[in-house]
């Protein structure tokens, strides 16, 4: 006798599968290029995930695409994690991506590089962005986990290079999915201190995983936006976050920062007083340069002086020779002789100015005599 | 006037002074004013008053600033 197939509703029949299916392949992993990629604006992704023969319609819900680092495009060559569902509606199966990596690199190094590419071509890493650290900030701002060798490290520097110096910690998680935004944050509200003059944004060495925060766009753009200049100092040497090519300044390590943040007092001391020595010893060279200067003028002066007073005796001399030369007394010398009336001292030309009984006086080349006339010879 | 701006103007006095090219009394005039820039120099260094204190939130979002504990 033959038995009556059973029938079943097509809503029965689906479930089966659905059974069936959701049971063997609860967690596949499989890889493919990713083609016909929507985006609506629920904020799920749908896509196809194809090879050369076959192709397997994917959906990537809104909370596990949030969690994907990198963008994902038509053509890339991706490995899916997740599971086999069957949309009853359409009677369609379908694979619900958990986890997506590209293939052939990890996940989070090409969110890195293309981050990097896309910031690159904004200009946030152009160096006419960079802007320039102060010489000696008044409040020096830190961002960084409030415990752990890092706050230590540079609280140990600072105090070292400068046991003066004024620091404000804003402590914030530097790790894990709440760690970016509290970093934005708190360069936000640093930015609205009074005082803060620089921020050092600081992590300890850890994986790539680690330091995510560091690499993720909204703290590159804060780092970007802020008015006070960030040092970045996060993981090692050899870690190189986005956060790192934002910042106006890259430390190696936290105890870098402290170093470049703030010049050491003592180097400062011994500069400002090798400044002094060195006015002092110039106005010291100054001086007696000018006294030098004053003592040779002065010499060269009296030098003049002489040689002046020396021409002029000589010339004096000359002079009262002619004089000399010239004096009536000379001629007296000859054998001549001046005779002049007593009464007025006159000197005689003519023997006219003269009568009988006067009295004259005779000089002669040495001595005088006064004589009397007695008579006048001629007119 | 910022520590490092006089810090630059007495390092220009100092060249000044050493290129010798000043009169006697602009040399003197430039030498007050590095001895009193010098003494700006080192008193700006003795204003700084060491001071850490650490950022939190009220409730309400205002920040607030308090002295750092530092944790042994």
């Amino acid at each position: 006798m033959l038995v009556e197939p059973k029938v079943r509703t097509v809503s029965e029949l689906t479930q089966d599968i659905k059974l069936v299916l959701e049971c063997a392949f609860e967690e596949v992993v499989v890889e493919g290029e990713i083609s016909n990629l929507r985006k609506p604006s629920s904020g799920h992704n749908y896509f196809s995930l194809k090879d050369s023969t076959a192709q397997i319609k994917c959906v990537l819900f809104k909370g596990d695409a949030a969690k994907i680092k990198f963008s994902f495009a038509d053509g890339m060559q991706v490995v899916c994690h997740g599971r086999v569902g069957v949309y009853e509606r359409d009677g369609q199966y379908q694979l619900y991506v958990a986890r997506m990596e590209p293939k052939g690199q990890g996940a989070l190094q090409l969110a890195f590089m293309q981050l990097k590419e896309k910031l690159a071509q904004e200009g946030f890493f152009d160096e006419s962005h960079k802007r320039p650290l102060p010489f000696l900030p008044k409040v020096i701002g830190v961002i960084t986990s409030p415990t752990g060798a890092v706050i230590r490290d540079i609280l140990h520097v600072l105090e070292r290079r400068f046991h003066d110096a004024h620091v404000v910690i804003y402590p914030v998680r530097v790790q894990g999915d709440e760690a970016s935004g509290e970093i934005v944050q708190a360069i936000e509200d640093m930015n609205n201190l009074k005082e803060v003059e620089v921020l050092i944004l600081a992590r300890g060495g850890g994986s790539l995983e680690d330091l995510w925060c560091f690499n993720e766009e909204n703290v590159a753009r804060a780092i970007y936006k802020s008015d006070i200049p960030v040092i970045s100092a996060i993981g090692h040497e050899t870690d190189f976050t986005i956060a790192d090519f934002v910042a106006d300044r890259r430390a190696p390590t936290p105890s870098a920062a402290a170093e470049i943040v703030l010049p050491s007092r003592q180097e400062l001391e011994e500069k400002i007083q090798h400044l002094m020595v060195f006015l002092k010893r110039s106005l010291e060279d100054i001086v007696p340069q000018n006294i030098q200067r004053i003592d040779d003028l002065r010499e060269a002066m009296y030098h003049a002086l002489d040689s002046l007073v020396a021409n002029s005796r000589v010339r004096l001399e000359g002079l009262i020779n002619e004089l000399n030369a010239l004096s009536p007394l000379a001629v007296l010398k000859r054998g001549y002789s001046i005779t002049t009336r007593f009464a007025d001292n006159r000197v005689l030309q003519s023997a006219c100015e003269l009568k009988k009984g006067d009295r004259v006086k005779t000089k002669l080349s040495e001595g005088t005599f006064v004589s009397e006339i007695e008579e006048i010879a001629s007119r | 006037m910022g520590f490092e701006e006089n810090l630059k103007k007495l390092e220009k006095i100092v060249d000044e002074l050493h290129a010798e090219k000043l009169s006697l009394e602009k040399s003197i005039e430039k030498f007050e004013e590095g001895v009193k820039l010098g003494d700006l120099c080192v008193k700006a260094l003795d204003v700084m008053k060491k001071k850490i204190e650490v950022v939190s939130k009220t409730k309400d979002g205002k920040l607030k600033i308090k002295p750092f504990e530092k944790e042994e």
